[in-house]
């Protein structure tokens, strides 16, 4: 991705859009901000977030017409947030006196602003305070315009007086008495004035002037308010006609200043303007789930709110945000921030070449699992940016090598000698199918991919080859395009030579990685065929119960699988509980996109997470959900345990097996079905190290198991250290140290002889070389 | 991007590498119970050359001053040195 390509994917997260009420609102109070400081009962900071954006506060604040209540969210659960009331009990209760205007220095160009009513004081206001010398003509003897038409109970008579005073403070020259077109023509203004600002109200009538539509109000630009007429501009009520809206005009007046401002400065009047007076705001807010609440209503309607009533009012607030993403992400959660903010920081990351790569981190933990897509109502994917930015790090010799290395080391065992397998079914010379259990399903449960191929050889007439390995996940996840590439052309390699047949899954991430990858072959899921075919007779003691499904993140979108999954275990006669996230929406059990190595801390969280989301039994049918959901205490099941009659429910939760016990799954298997079904002389050649013995306490293989350090990194180090006596002795306890690197990491290993075996104390491991130790 | 960055990478790197010394140190206080087995020798602190993605540092670790084999302890390995590592695996 181009930087604008990256630009144009964080302006898709809504985030940091403004809520309804701030767009709504025509000069963009930020409401919920100010909410928020009522809410605590801020009222003074409260007051100065709404004169950042409000001249004339105290004038504003009580009389507002708030168009911002009908665009608040909160009427969707209740009424309204009762906005102007609340700025009406600030202004009221706040005592503050406004901050200091500091003046630039004063320009040379003038300006005229025709009428001090509420546009042509804010005009005035927002030229003068940009260091115009601005002169207001006042056709009476006093400021305000229709203000004087309000209720004095409304506003009272003092208010308007004091806060427009602030005018004269600013320098801004005011000539009472002084109707345009009377004292001085128009096109007088317009040969002593640089630019001109009428804001005379709806009964203006300009003797020649701008033009003026059948209502009587006068034609204008929308969005820059100049009227036909080279350097005058117009609003308020000669825009609106009637119907007064003070907020209107104020925004008006503070939009005509910026449009003189740029036409002084002889810049564009139209570029970035989009969102000036009131729009639409992009900002997804959910209310799915908020309690409904009637606005507080104030004890003596006369007065308005007390404090109190105040307080709680702005509380009804939903400080209206999106987060629909990381709402249901822990992952995005664990960073805490949102993914517009993600998006820079991967862009910054991916362009920064000396310095500290703060989001490789960030980059490296997603699962990729694509759920954030799923809520975002602009389908924003974190997994995109990820996987493209690990792409990217990997070409760049960025990548941290300790975040994929060991699964890629078992990727490649899986692939190696030991473990690769493509067969046409014994006594076959062709194969009209192909099974593919994976390598998480053969080293997790052998056993179930022996039942599986039986079954399926057992059902389809044509042949039924086996083909053993892994489908190249984790080098699609670690950004290795390139290795990733290899593996898909040797799996499209053998697959042509067996003729082509169709290709059974049982996993679903070699499911999504066949079919946007490999299109030119067909799939099909397992679960599809035990569905269609009819299930197997199963001799197993197993009491269906209820269960819940963990449907897997890498098939979302394939509903025919989650179809075949619940019918299966309807047939079986499961009463099926449907978590409140699965399908399309389904969550990752921490394994998917390489997040249980580049993150461990994370992985957990999000297994614990989502093990706790019901108190029935988990049904997986992805071997890495199940593994990692019972490891952490959550009765989990593999559909297979189901099918086969396997499961007992009474058991506590059954642990897979460690990470070298996974190994040797994978290559016994490959042993055993060769010679048992094809009968095959396997040639064992055993390595040097193999034939350590090693006594393991039970204490030691959870540690190693933690830190990644297979039985056979230990044997190797202590064949190394036997052979060449490389080793150090603790005199204290007589107990030998010694390291081996076998690969780009240093493993240490702290033993003692014991018969003819070894008994293991601690291993541990560091990647940096050190000199006198390789 | 900036050199500032560089430059507190740089820092943060040099104060941990201090701090490798220092558990090194800790280390070397063992009370010399620790010998190499091929030589006889006890192991004695010496300079040590250990290097990581390019970079490389001078630290003071327990070695033997005959064959050179050096030991790294689990505190070291997990503690400080995974911290450097960390940080070189960033910049
Ligand atoms: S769901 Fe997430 S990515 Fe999408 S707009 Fe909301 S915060 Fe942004
Ligand atoms: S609930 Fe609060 S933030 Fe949301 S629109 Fe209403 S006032 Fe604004
Ligand atoms: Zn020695």
């Amino acid at each position: 991705m181009d930087h604008k390509q990256w630009r144009e994917y964080e302006e898709r997260c809504t985030q940091e859009r403004p809520p309804a009420c701030t767009a709504a609102c025509p000069v963009h109070v930020d409401v919920r901000s100010f909410t928020a400081e009522m809410k605590a009962g801020n009222f003074n900071r409260a007051l100065d977030i709404f004169r950042k954006t409000v001249p004339f506060a105290g004038i504003i604040g009580r009389i507002c017409d708030h168009p911002c209540q009908a665009a608040c969210r909160r009427g969707e659960a209740g009424d309204p947030v009762s906005i102007a009331a609340l700025e009406k009990a600030c202004v009221e209760m706040t005592s503050a006196p406004p901050a200091k205007i500091t003046l630039p220095p004063k320009k040379d160009r003038r300006v005229a602003v025709a009428g001090g009513g509420l546009s042509g004081l804010a005009a005035a206001f927002d030229l003068a305070g940009k260091g115009y010398p601005v002169v207001l003509f006042e056709a009476t003897d006093r400021l305000g315009g229709g203000l004087w038409e309000m209720p004095a109970e409304v506003l009272p008579r003092q208010i308007i007086l004091t806060e427009t005073a602030v005018l004269e403070q600013m320098g801004v020259e005011i000539r009472y008495q002084a109707t345009v077109g009377q004292v001085i023509s128009l096109p007088e203004l317009c040969s002593e004035y640089d630019a001109v600002y009428l804001g005379t109200g709806e009964n203006f009538k300009p003797v020649p002037g701008p033009e003026i539509d059948q209502a009587g109000r006068c034609r204008l630009d929308p969005v820059t308010l100049a009227t036909g007429l080279n350097g005058v501009f117009a609003g308020g009520g000669l825009r609106t006609g009637p119907d007064y809206s003070p907020i209107n005009s104020l925004s008006d007046g503070r939009r005509a200043a910026i449009s003189i401002d740029r036409f002084l400065q002889k810049v564009s009047l139209t570029a970035v303007r989009e969102n000036e007076g009131p729009y639409q705001t992009r900002l997804f807010t959910s209310t799915k789930g908020v309690e409904p609440l009637p606005a507080v209503a104030p004890g003596n309607p006369a007065q308005g709110y007390t404090r109190e009533e105040a307080v709680l009012e702005a509380g009804r607030c939903l400080a209206c945000q999106c987060l629909e993403c990381v709402k249901v992400c822990e992952y995005l959660a664990h960073f805490k921030s949102y993914p517009k903010k993600y998006a820079r920081d991967i862009n910054q990351n991916l362009k920064i070449v000396m310095g500290v790569h703060g989001a490789n981190n960030l980059i490296n933990s997603c699962s990729l699992c694509g759920l954030c897509r799923e809520v975002c109502p602009e389908n924003f994917d974190m997994a995109e940016l990820c996987r493209v930015a690990r792409a990217e790090m990997f070409k760049k010799g960025k990548m941290p090598p300790s975040a994929h290395d060991f699964p890629l080391r078992d990727m490649a065992f899986s692939n190696g000698e030991q473990c690769a397998l493509t067969r046409h079914q014994s006594g076959h010379a062709s194969s009209s199918h192909l099974f593919f259990p994976g390598c998480q399903l053969s080293a997790s449960a052998p056993g179930h991919v022996e039942r599986a191929y039986a079954y399926l050889t057992g059902r389809f007439a044509g042949g039924v080859g086996l083909m053993l390995r892994c489908c190249g996940a984790p080098a699609e996840w670690s950004g290795r395009t390139g290795l990733f590439a290899a593996e898909l052309q040797e799996i499209r390699k053998q697959w042509r030579e067996m003729g082509g047949p169709r290709l059974i899954l049982a996993c679903s991430t070699c499911y999504r990685m066949f079919k946007s990858h490999l299109p030119e072959i067909e799939i099909v899921s397992l679960w599809e065929i035990y569905d269609q075919l009819g299930l197997p007779e199963a001799a197993g003691t197993q009491k269906p119960g209820l269960v819940a499904i963990q449907d897997a993140c890498t098939t979302r979108h394939e509903k025919q699988i989650h179809q075949s999954v619940r019918s299966i275990l309807q047939k079986l006669g499961f009463k099926i509980e449907e978590l409140p996230a699965s399908r399309e929406t389904t969550e990752c059990c921490g394994y998917g996109g390489l997040m249980l190595f580049a993150n461990r801390k994370l992985a957990d969280d999000v297994i614990n997470r989502r093990i706790r989301e019901s108190a029935a039994g988990y049904v997986a049918y992805c071997a890495m959900c199940r593994d990692n959901f019972s490891a952490r205490g959550k009765k989990t099941y593999h559909l297979l345990d189901l099918i086969y009659g396997l499961a007992d429910f009474a058991l506590p939760p059954q642990k897979g097996p460690g990470y070298s016990q996974r190994r040797e799954n994978r290559a016994r298997l490959k042993n055993k079905l060769l010679k048992e079904i094809w009968r095959d002389q396997v040639v064992q050649h055993e390595s040097a190290f193999e034939n350590i013995k090693l006594i393991m306490p039970a204490a030691v293989s959870g540690v190693m198991e933690e830190r990644l350090i297979l039985k056979e990194d230990v044997q190797k180090v202590i064949e190394y250290a036997e052979r060449t006596g490389n080793k150090i002795i603790n005199r204290n306890n007589g107990h030998i140290m010694a390291c081996h690197r076998p690969v780009s990491v240093t493993y240490w290993v702290e033993y003692t002889p014991q018969a003819d075996g070894f008994v293991v104390h601690n291993a541990y491991s560091h990647r940096m070389e050190v000199e006198g130790n390789n | 991007m900036s050199s500032t960055m560089l430059i507190r990478t740089g820092w943060k790197l040099r104060a941990i590498i201090k701090d490798v010394k220092k558990v090194a140190g800790k280390d070397l206080g063992a009370e010399n119970i620790f010998e190499c087995f091929k030589c006889g020798l006890p192991m004695e602190p010496g300079k040590v050359t250990v290097s990581y993605l390019g970079s490389s540092f001078p630290v003071e670790l327990l070695k033997c001053r005959q064959c050179g084999l050096v030991l790294i302890t689990e505190e070291l390995a997990l503690g400080k040195m995974l911290e450097v590592e960390k940080t070189l695996e960033d910049k």
